[in-house]
């Protein structure tokens, strides 16, 4: 697992990748990367491209995120997500509080 | 010189055993000088007995000695240093590699050759100093984690109990209800949970909380308190549902939740409401049709109050049908090749086995072969719902009169609710609260609902809103009624329902009053010319129903006041 | 290598033994002197051939101390009594043990000078 980020030129939007597996050991690095130093950011973009799993650990990590980028008014982005980890978000209805693309 | 330079470091016990004589002087001095504490053998035998009362922290030990020769000391030496890490420094001229395998067969760490460096020696008895402290650390923190652990299962085991003995007040026995829930001394985070209805049906709760062990079970607590109490209570499953997600929310840290399904089974109109958010699907087995239960809201504890949705699905439930739910540890159980057992193989095992009349044990049978031989069968949460007739859950309520308390015995109340509240808030669980505060009552808790929701009902309804009951006789009648009740319910300015309830205790018993007054218009009851209790007379206004319970319903004023007795022996 | 091209003393490693040593260092010298001289006995008993391997313990034995005492020629010659030892060439052992013989009166008084 491991975690990268980089944000957009504009400075505006925080693009956090995460590869492999997405759960309780990633909860360090994750919110290391969400609160940069730099933020907070208007938007976060969460790119799930090389995310092969997400545990309901992830799930409470991304509510950490939300809660931190401004709860209801948050604007997260989640990515590029493969079938598996797509239905668990959807089981979840994690459709209802983030942008799921 | 080299005292100084080991100025900072601790004094080492080393015990010197070798039996040339010059060389153990040799030793020893430079040993000493490095500012180490020595004691010497002359042999294998006396080595031994050295260790055993010098104690040492590292061993110097000649390879070729009489009576013993270091090969055996080193293995004697290993054995009665246990756990503790004791290095042997083997003092050798021998070169050949089979002599030197030799000594780190029989436990030797390292090698000094003649003649003797003290540098070499002094790098030697640091870097085994070194690798000594770490491994005391290491024992030392290995008995920690151990002692932590052990600790924190005691908590947990305690967690559980404490958690089971609020948890499993509920139903869960009933003949209606199947489960297989973690056997585990350590909480999982699934929790069950099921409780009767005063009114007649169900409520069944299954919760799989984010995370295992303490936080988990600290959720559970006030879940399966609110459930329990709301539902003995005869408060609504959304109601239930809403209050517990605004207590999750309050308590639980933003990232913990509650995935949670809600079903409340009626047997009576042989219906099922479930909600489920979060949880797998859960399906239900319909005569012969298999119907997925998609779940759509969020999780528990997420969202604030007004945003949570509390809408559930609807589904026709003839007896015999049944309703399966499950926590994620049926679907992900994994087996030996690291394969899920998945929805599909779940669903496959429904279709094979739609009319087994034991298919829960089919599922579990199939998952656990999957799984194969020393598969983890503890996260697999299962539960099975029938619908049956009521009777024939062979279940009592006794966990209701389960207090230590003797309850008020005498008592009065009043109640009024006003204008725009008569719209908004349901009064009846409040005031059976408080009815059941008498313990003699509890048994009676569905009776107690009925009356207390009949009396509120028609107050409303005929009362206050001026609602006609044989409006309902016709479907298009029906739409209407509540089309009229919609439109008046927003016009109760000055309206007002008032509930006035007295106890009084006998010896083994007592007696329950209860008057209702309404702001309506009233009805004249006086054309009824006392033909008490006619089958059909005063249809609407549950005459019938009530009388059936309580040994006397009378009108009042201009009909708009009803008091009625219920009398109970214990 | 022969015994021949090596020294009687290593006067370097005798400077860091008496360093170490201090006010030992006679006593040491004393000591060692003493030993080989039992140890020398138990060698000659060994002579007869019977036991090789009880010649070859006794070599290495004066071998382990010569060394440390800075004693690079003994050394060489107890290393070859060892070896005479380990593959039962005892027809060889006397010529040996008479050379060790030989180098420790030498060394003998040449340590008794360092003290």
């Amino acid at each position: 697992m491991s975690i990268t980020t980089s944000r957009s030129d504009d400075n505006a939007e925080l693009t956090i990748r995460i590869k492999g597996r997405f759960d309780f050991s990633s909860h360090q690095e994750f919110r290391d990367a969400y609160e940069n130093p730099e933020g907070p950011f208007e938007q976060y973009k969460i790119d799930m491209t090389e995310t092969t799993y997400l545990d309901s650990s992830a799930l409470g990590m991304l509510l950490l995120l939300r809660d931190y980028a401004g709860g209801d008014n948050a604007k997260i982005c989640i990515t590029n997500c493969n079938n598996d980890v797509r239905k668990i978000l959807t089981i979840s209805n994690f459709e209802q509080l983030f942008v799921i693309q | 010189m080299a005292s100084s330079v080991l100025g900072s470091q601790k004094t080492l016990k080393i015990l010197i055993a070798d039996d040339n004589q010059s060389d153990r002087m040799i030793l020893q001095n430079i040993v000493k000088k490095q500012g180490h504490d020595t004691a010497t053998a002359v042999d294998g035998v006396d080595a031994i007995e050295k260790f055993s009362e010098f104690r040492p922290d590292i061993v110097l030990l000649d390879a070729l000695m009489p009576r013993m020769d270091g090969f055996e000391a080193a293995r004697k030496i290993k054995l009665l240093a246990g756990e503790d890490l004791i290095p042997i420094i083997f003092l050798t001229s021998l070169s050949d590699a089979e002599s030197l395998a030799k000594c780190l067969e029989a436990g030797g760490d390292d090698f000094l050759s003649k003649p003797y460096n003290r540098i070499i020696l002094q790098a030697k008895i640091n870097a085994f100093n070194r690798m000594r402290i770490m491994h005391k650390t290491l024992l030392r923190q290995r008995d920690q984690i151990a002692e932590h652990n052990d600790h924190m299962m005691r908590e947990q085991q305690v967690a559980k109990t404490v958690f089971d003995n609020v948890a499993h007040v509920g139903c869960l026995g009933a003949n209606n209800i199947k489960h297989l829930l973690s056997p585990l001394a350590v909480f999982n985070g699934d929790v069950l949970l099921a409780c009767q209805k005063p009114s007649g049906g169900m409520h069944v709760l299954l919760g799989d909380f984010t995370g295992h062990g303490l936080p988990a079970a600290i959720g559970a607590m006030p879940l399966a308190e609110i459930f329990y109490g709301m539902t003995s209570k005869g408060y609504a499953l959304g109601d239930i549902l809403r209050e517990v997600n605004q207590k999750l929310r309050k308590i639980l840290p933003v990232g913990f939740f509650c995935c949670a399904c809600m079903a409340e089974l009626n047997f009576e109109q042989e219906e099922i409401e479930i909600w489920i958010g979060g949880l797998p699907d859960c399906y239900l087995v319909q005569g012969d049709q298999l119907l997925k239960v998609a779940s759509n809201r969020l999780p528990l504890g997420i969202l604030k109050g007004e945003a949570f949705d509390a809408r559930t699905y609807r589904f026709e439930m003839k007896h015999g049908d049944r309703v399966y739910l499950w926590s994620d540890g049926i679907v992900e159980a994994t087996n030996a090749k690291g394969e899920m057992f998945g929805e599909k193989r779940l669903q496959q095992v429904f279709e094979d086995n739609l009319q087994e009349p034991n298919l829960f044990e089919k599922i579990r049978r199939s998952v656990v072969d999957f799984m194969g031989e020393g598969g983890p069968s503890d996260d697999l949460t299962l539960v099975e719902l029938t619908m049956m007739p009521e009777k024939e859950l062979g279940i009592e309520n006794n966990y209701l009169t389960n207090t230590g308390l003797k309850g008020p015995q005498h008592w009065r109340m009043a109640y009024e609710l006003c204008s725009d509240s008569l719209a908004v808030f349901d009064p009846v669980p409040l005031l059976l609260q408080i009815v059941m505060e008498v313990p003699g009552l509890r048994t009676r808790n569905g009776e107690m609902f009925t009356i207390l929701s009949e009396l509120y009902t028609n107050a409303l309804e005929h009362g206050v809103l001026g609602l006609h009951s044989k409006l309902k006789a016709s479907p298009d009648g029906f739409a209407e009624y509540y089309r009229l009740r919609e439109e008046r319910i927003r016009q109760l300015d000055g309206h007002f329902v008032k509930v006035d309830v007295r106890h009084k205790g006998a010896v083994a018993g007592g007696v329950l009053t209860i008057r209702v007054e309404d702001s309506g218009k009233g009805f004249d009851y006086q054309k009824l010319d006392g033909k008490l209790p006619g089958p059909t007379c005063y249809s609407g206004r549950g005459t019938a129903l009530l009388l059936s319970m309580c040994s006397r319903v009378e009108y009042f004023g201009q009909g708009n006041i009803v008091e009625v007795d219920y009398e109970w022996q214990a | 290598m022969s015994s021949n091209d090596l020294s009687h003393l290593d006067m370097g490693a005798l400077a860091e033994l008496r360093e170490v040593m201090e006010d030992d260092f006679q006593i040491l010298v004393e000591t060692f002197i003493g030993d080989t001289i039992e140890r020398m006995r138990a060698i000659r008993a060994t002579l007869d051939g019977n036991d090789p391997d009880a010649f070859s313990r006794g070599c290495h034995s004066i071998k382990g101390s010569a060394t440390n005492l800075g004693l690079p020629a003994l050394s060489e010659l107890c290393r070859q009594g060892e070896l005479i030892g380990k593959f039962k060439q005892m027809e060889k052992a006397r010529e040996v043990f008479d050379s060790i013989e030989r180098e420790f009166e030498v060394v003998q008084s040449l340590l008794r000078e360092q003290v």
